[in-house]
């Protein structure tokens, strides 16, 4: 039952109207049984990990907080002095360390049998990788790491837990939905709202145009250009791929996010955002603040503080404070925590040295960019270049763009040969005057013109709508509160168009590809 | 709290921390920021600011930076 099967579309009208009518008093319990129900349709087996993991969790943050509860009674005792009382916080802390250790690594053992083994084992029996176990793994860390700092107590309810690491929207592809915020929401008792169902419904058009009028109609182009020989691929036609490659990615997993997003927000649950306009950003760092959000959250949360915080990295800083000036003390530590982040960004991605070498580009682009900070705001100033002007603005954005795309190199073309006889020829056989003869060689073979072109014509529409849509919510406005309180002759045409686009991709489709991010 | 506006002022002086409330959530303090700050708390005060702690309550002012240093040694 994938997120674009009439199937899907029942089992969400189904829900909808017992959600709202009969199951009014127990939401929570119908929405768990709805996600068990779908997870168990969708990966089979795959729910075994899913409840043992969840059990695993659950259990840990419930040690977790019953000595956190142990240490607060201890603490309280009168006859200890302020050195007794942190004597029995590190004590606790200890423990509390070890509970958190073992679940997370547990956790992360699981994840890397299931993820890994077989790339890095080709020989080794290979296990089917449960769907979204990367999502709800993260989840649990992040819940897990919130209760060991004493943020929130831990789920006394073991059914609400498993509802929070197995809500169906989001269970596919994200977002990594925090516990604070996801919690409340199920707790809560929703009434039916007209407005925010509209835009929950208008969220969801816009995802599917997104998947099936890009996404969808590149796919083949951009797998006859890449998964195959490129060794004679004018530059020209690979940049073109890139640039291809570029929308479909953002085109899918957006367009997958808002679709759930949507369908979440039918049932008043609104899930993190994942995506604010990530092609207007004006830096690699600011890409990834638009960009797949709540795993940047997560990284900057549980990995990049933490490690950056660490004795041993406070110290380094200091060390580069004295012998290499104050800059380099305040970015160094965090650029070597950047790199990290990265580095694991690239790993949870995929074994593959393609998914290492794109990760450790954003990191060091972004480690070199914040280094040499001081260079370039020099050099502007030395040039009298106005750097608020809307000119250098359009300038970041477009530079931005050029690197990201650079790194989608190593994101998209799997073989590493490929991926570096790719990068040449766009610097030494640009070869422009070939661009036409090579895309009509390169993607009419064994597809007629018409497909070929009809789908690319239809994903340029496409594009031209996302643009429009982004540039005006980049503006500030808020796109779906003025089509809703625009004329409904207006609202109805817009639609119209959409579902038009829509329906006139299925004339250029050939095969209903999931998503990207599903495979995560 | 002098003390305290000292050590931020000479971690950015881009910063009015007397009278800015929305540190954080105005992007007023990046990542480096956070962790000079950090850093520079833990060694005046003899403290150890978990990541945990990094939330825009504790950090979008200075009086917000000053009751977490305060509950921290509480703590111990």
């Amino acid at each position: 039952m994938s997120l674009f099967s009439l199937g899907y579309l029942m089992f969400n009208g189904i829900l909808l109207i017992l959600y709202y009518t009969v199951c009014r008093r127990k939401q929570w319990i119908l929405l768990l049984a709805a996600s068990l129900f779908y997870y168990t349709l969708l990966s089979g087996q795959g729910m075994v990990y899913l409840l043992l993991h969840a059990l695993v969790t659950y259990a840990g943050a419930r040690r977790l907080s019953s000595l956190e509860d142990a240490c607060r009674i201890r603490r309280k005792d009168p006859s200890l002095d302020r050195e007794g009382k942190k004597k029995v916080k590190a004590a606790f802390t200890r423990r509390k360390r070890v509970v958190l250790w073992t679940v997370i690594i547990l956790h992360l053992l699981v994840l890397a049998r299931l993820k890994y083994w077989t790339d890095l084992f080709p020989s080794a029996p290979s296990l089917l990788l449960p769907l979204g176990i990367s999502f709800y793994t993260f989840m649990s860390i992040s819940y897990l790491v919130d209760v060991y700092g004493g943020k929130y107590p831990a789920e006394q309810n073991f059914a609400r837990l498993l509802l929070y690491l197995s809500w169906f929207p989001q269970m596919i592809q994200g977002p990594i939905g925090r516990y604070p915020d996801m919690a409340p929401q199920f707790q809560k008792t929703h009434t039916f709202d007209s407005d925010r169902a509209r835009r929950g419904m208008l969220l969801i058009l816009f995802g599917l145009l997104k998947k099936y009028v890009v996404a969808d109609m590149l796919v083949n182009e951009i797998s006859d250009l890449f998964d195959g020989p490129v060794d004679g691929l004018p530059g020209s036609l690979i940049v073109f791929g890139i640039l291809l490659y570029s929308a479909q990615q953002y085109a899918d997993f957006s367009g997958g996010i808002d679709i759930v997003a949507g369908f979440s927000s039918l049932f008043g649950i609104e899930l993190a955002p994942n995506f604010r306009q990530p092609y207007f950003s004006t830096s690699l760092g600011d890409f990834w603040r638009r960009w797949h959000i709540s795993l940047g959250a997560f990284m900057r949360d549980y990995v990049f503080y933490p490690f950056a915080l660490l004795k041993p990295m406070q110290k380094f800083g200091k060390w580069c404070t004295k012998h290499l000036g104050k800059h380099a003390g305040r970015v160094l530590p965090a650029c070597i925590a950047n790199i990290l982040v990265f580095f694991i960004v690239g790993i949870w991605h995929g074994a593959q040295l393609h998914y290492v070498l794109w990760g450790l580009y954003n990191g060091l682009v972004i480690a070199l960019s914040d280094l040499t900070a001081p260079f370039w705001t020099g050099l502007a100033n030395k040039l009298h270049m106005n750097t608020e002007s809307k000119g250098f603005h359009v300038f970041r954005i477009i530079r931005t763009f050029v690197i990201v795309n650079i790194g989608w190199y190593f994101d998209r073309i799997t073989d590493f040969r490929s991926c570096m006889t790719c990068l040449a020829r766009t610097l030494t056989h640009f070869d422009a005057g070939h661009f036409a003869s090579a895309l009509v060689q390169e993607f009419c073979t064994g597809s007629d013109k018409l497909t070929v072109f009809g789908s690319m014509a239809l994903a340029l529409v496409g594009c031209i709508v996302i643009f429009v849509v982004s540039f005006r919510k980049e503006t500030g406005h808020d796109v779906s509160g003025e089509l809703m309180a625009g004329k409904p002759a207006v609202q109805g045409v817009l639609v119209m168009l959409s579902l038009m686009l829509i329906l006139s991709s299925f004339l250029f489709t050939t095969s209903a590809g999931g998503f990207l991010y599903a495979n995560f | 709290m002098d003390e305290l506006l000292e050590i931020l002022q000479d971690v950015t002086d881009e910063v009015d921390f007397k009278t800015e409330e929305h540190l954080i959530d105005d992007g007023l303090l990046n990542s480096f920021d956070i962790l000079q700050i950090i850093s520079a708390l833990d060694d005046a005060y003899g403290i150890s600011i978990p990541a945990s702690e990094i939330v825009p309550a504790n950090f979008n002012s200075a009086k917000a930076m000053l009751a977490l240093v305060n509950r921290l040694q509480q703590e111990g």
